[in-house]
């Protein structure tokens, strides 16, 4: 075959051409829906207060003021939320506070998308037997009284951070894989991964490069649902005590104090609620306006 | 007045993310009353929103202005609630694919006597009369148990004889056929083409006859109307047309037809 | 050595639309004594209506359908006793393009990506720039512009993406190519369009196809002998000019009368 002759400026000119991707059109059209907007603006705003804000105050999240106990909310003396019942600092502690729930709420969720996706897929794609016998593995996990295993799990290993991101990941992963498999198995039946199979593709690059693609979109929209449920977790978990450790915190941990004290002092339910409650409802808005911007109904 | 349908200046524009598109760019027509008319085209060419706007099931985002004048009545200035006394009644519709067209949870009885009992009030037993008639008409057989199967249990040339059944419960005076036959088989299409001229020689009703197979168009249509990017090629008789094409664009068309179909 | 490509004798398949525990489990038979052979060169047309067996035919031939019984023999070779080595390389050799131009791509692939999959399959050796190149030149061939490389298949049209479809097919060099309903869904003058890169495609790269559709006049235009297939089985098989000019069956006369003609030359 007679191949033309490229110049590499003309192979430059084609390749920069950039065409619209579903992805971007989507994200457009997020864009376009005012309370993911707002939702996005106000979640970047409380990640990027918890991960720096904490560098522009005075105070740090562990320093204990005898002389400052149960203070409420005021400007002069530069505690804006107040105080707790050791003198700390409770706008710092939410801040950190955050950084310990956003952490854990997005690794945790991590942990469970990867195995979630490989389980499921494998499920969803092999079909058969193997799909059947690695279901019902799901369901009799699901019916599982979780919380006791993460428990025992605690119990055994003591309250380490990181075996609370695997606890609580390993958990939440059977929903991921019961979405992604039954997703797989809707796109397995169509035409261009029967095309791909024709031109002899292998089943590992067929799930990897065909399948995960067009996953993506539902993995997305859980990814914004779970992370919300995986901090409402930690927050419980935290709340029966059996969450993180002092000096460590987080707003489990706070609303969990914050209960105690409500009658006293009001501020430190009330504000690390705030912050919980504004970054779940930001991420339950993402969450709605990701599933109709991938949901295009012009095509 | 011999005229049915007179359309005048007909635009239609719809409102998208990437602008506003010229769905159907200033056309004119006029069906008598008794012909078929066909509209030839290829896809994008107008030719279904000409009908979808005279009737008043365009999308939300489409707007329709002109004239088209109905049985002496504007439609164009009538509001939904007129249109859809109109629509089922005075002109009948028959869409491309039957099967979603039907209504999947009801039986075929009911909903042959839905349109009857909605528009002309009739009793039950009244409806139920006219859909034995209007079965025999779509030629399908006269069995009790037909009546009472449902869509998925038809099949597509079935299907499609149902819904032109549907379509005849209030005696129209007009039916609308958008690609009645692009989803069936070539010998169905036979069938049904040959009800559309029964339709035509015994009953007397117009027919616009909507699609993008010329042939189809040619076997039952005594007009043509040839439509591309919106506007009107060409009109006139059909077999003048077809014969001696004045437009390239229609001499290219045509010369798409597979020659053996000449 | 066979001059047959392909020699298909008696196939048999059936679909299961009934799993009964107690009772025999209920099969719609599809296929029924399936006897066909495909020559070097030629194009095999297979007409028939809904549900006659078309593109089960189709997939069996590739194996991506099970079949009940009967030999498909490819290149002289029984395709059930195929190694995985010679199964690669049947994968190769025979292709297939599809009816819906946009489905049988991935909608989240570029058309450069798309079209590039096969060479990644059998050429490990291909450096990025020699696939890319490799790439515009099969898009040329098939009258596709280079500037659509990064593009996504919803930006394309229906017969742009049938031309996709048709680059990824060929840009292995296959032997066969099994054409199932390719300009069905496409309007009238892509249909004519598409049809005639085909048969450019057919003579220049000497490629033996086996083309399905429902669409008589199309499958005359472009095949040397014709099969009509009716409810799975064979009612029909000869020359072009013989099936269409000179039809023998009931089926097949009832078939030709029943499309609809102009009366005129145009």
């Amino acid at each position: 075959m007679n191949t033309k002759h490229y110049s590499k400026d003309d192979l430059d000119n084609i390749l920069s051409v950039k065409g619209n991707s579903l992805y971007s059109d989507a994200f457009k059209r997020l864009l376009r829906n005012k309370a993911s907007l707002i939702s996005l603006i106000v979640l970047s705003l409380i990640t990027l207060l918890s991960f720096f804000g904490p560098y522009l105050l005075q105070y740090d999240f562990y320093e204990t003021d005898w002389n400052s106990i149960y203070l409420p909310p005021n400007i002069e003396n530069g505690h804006y939320f107040g105080t707790d019942g050791n003198g700390r600092d409770l706008l710092v502690r939410i801040l950190y506070g955050g950084r310990l729930s956003l952490s854990i709420g997005i690794i945790a969720t991590l942990v469970s998308v990867s195995i979630g996706v490989t389980y499921g897929t494998i499920a969803g794609y092999i079909g058969g037997k193997v799909d059947t016998i690695m279901m019902r593995i799901v369901e009799i996990l699901y019916a599982m009284p979780y919380l006791i295993f993460v428990i025992i799990l605690m119990v055994v290993f003591g309250r380490n951070i990181y075996l609370l991101f695997i606890a609580i990941g390993a958990v939440e992963w059977l929903t991921m894989a019961r979405i992604v498999r039954g997703q797989t198995i809707s796109i397995k039946e169509k035409e261009f991964i029967e095309a791909s199979k024709s031109l002899g593709q292998s089943s590992l690059l067929i799930i990897i490069k065909h399948i995960i693609p067009n996953l993506a979109g539902t993995i997305i929209v859980y990814i914004t649902l779970m992370v919300p449920s995986v901090i409402i977790l930690e927050s419980f978990l935290s709340f029966l005590g059996l969450g993180v450790q002092e000096p460590l915190t987080s707003w489990g941990v706070l609303i969990s104090e914050g209960a105690r004290e409500m009658e006293t002092a009001w501020w430190l339910l009330i504000f690390p609620g705030l912050f919980m409650v504004l970054t779940l409802a930001s991420l339950n808005f993402i969450g709605d306006g990701l599933r109709d911007a991938l949901d295009p109904k012009e095509y | 007045m011999n005229t049915i349908l007179n359309v005048k200046n007909l635009s239609v524009n719809f409102n998208t993310t990437q602008g506003i598109i010229k769905a159907v760019d200033n056309i004119s027509f006029s069906i008598k009353k008794g012909d078929c008319l066909g509209i030839a085209g290829e896809s994008g060419s107008g030719k279904t929103q000409t009908f979808f706007s005279i009737t008043g099931i365009l999308s939300d985002n489409g707007s329709a202005k002109g004239i088209a004048e109905f049985d002496n009545v504007d439609l164009l200035k009538l509001n939904e609630k007129q249109l859809s006394k109109i629509r089922g009644k005075k002109i009948g519709f028959i869409f491309q694919d039957p099967m979603t067209s039907l209504t999947p949870h009801m039986n075929i009885e009911n909903q042959l006597i839905e349109v009857s009992m909605t528009h002309d009030k009739n009793n039950k037993n009244d409806a139920l009369m006219k859909s034995k008639e209007v079965l025999d008409i779509v030629k399908l057989p006269r069995i009790e148990n037909l009546l009472k199967k449902y869509p998925h249990e038809l099949s597509g040339g079935m299907r499609q004889r149902v819904m032109i059944g549907i379509s005849l419960m209030c005696d129209p005076l007009f039916i609308i056929a958008d690609e009645p036959t692009t989803a069936l088989d070539v010998t169905t299409q036979k069938e049904i083409l040959k009800i559309f001229n029964d339709l035509k020689k015994y009953k007397n009703i117009t027919i616009a006859l909507i699609s993008h197979n010329i042939g189809v168009i040619s076997e039952v249509a005594d007009k043509i109307l040839i439509m591309n990017k919106g506007k009107v090629i060409e009109k006139g008789n059909c077999q003048e047309v077809l014969i001696s094409p004045k437009h390239e664009y229609t001499k290219h068309l045509l010369s798409c037809v597979p020659k053996w179909m000449k | 050595m066979s001059h047959y490509l392909l020699e298909v004798k008696d196939l048999n398949c059936k679909f299961e639309i009934e799993r009964n525990l107690f009772s025999k489990n209920k099969y719609l038979h599809v296929l029924n004594n399936i006897n066909f052979s495909l020559k070097k060169g030629s194009t095999l047309g297979v007409v028939g209506e809904s549900g006659c067996g078309k593109t089960t035919l189709c997939k069996t031939l590739l194996n991506l359908n099970n079949k009940e019984r009967g030999e498909i023999i490819w290149f002289s070779k029984n395709i059930d006793k195929f190694t995985k080595k010679e199964f690669k390389h049947f994968r190769k050799k025979v292709q297939i393009i599809f009816q819906d131009p946009y489905g049988s791509l991935n909608p989240r692939m570029t058309i450069g990506s798309i079209i590039s999959e096969p060479l990644g399959i059998y050429k490990k050796e291909n450096n990025k720039k020699s696939k890319t190149l490799k790439v515009l030149d099969i898009m040329e061939r098939v009258g596709l512009s280079d500037m659509l490389f990064n593009r996504f298949p919803h930006e394309l049209s229906g017969g742009q993406c049938q031309r996709v479809g048709i680059a990824r097919s060929i840009i292995n060099e296959p032997d066969v190519l099994i054409c199932d309903e390719p300009v069905s869904s496409l309007d009238l003058s892509v249909q004519s369009q598409i049809l005639d890169l085909l048969k450019t495609l057919k003579s220049k790269l000497n490629i033996t196809m086996l083309f399905v559709s429902h669409d008589l006049a199309v499958v005359k235009s472009i095949s040397d002998e014709v099969m009509v297939l009716k409810e799975g089985e064979i009612v029909e098989k000869s020359s072009a000019e013989e099936v269409f000019n000179n039809p023998k069956h009931r089926y097949t006369k009832k078939l030709i009368s029943s499309v609809p003609k102009i009366n005129d030359i145009g």
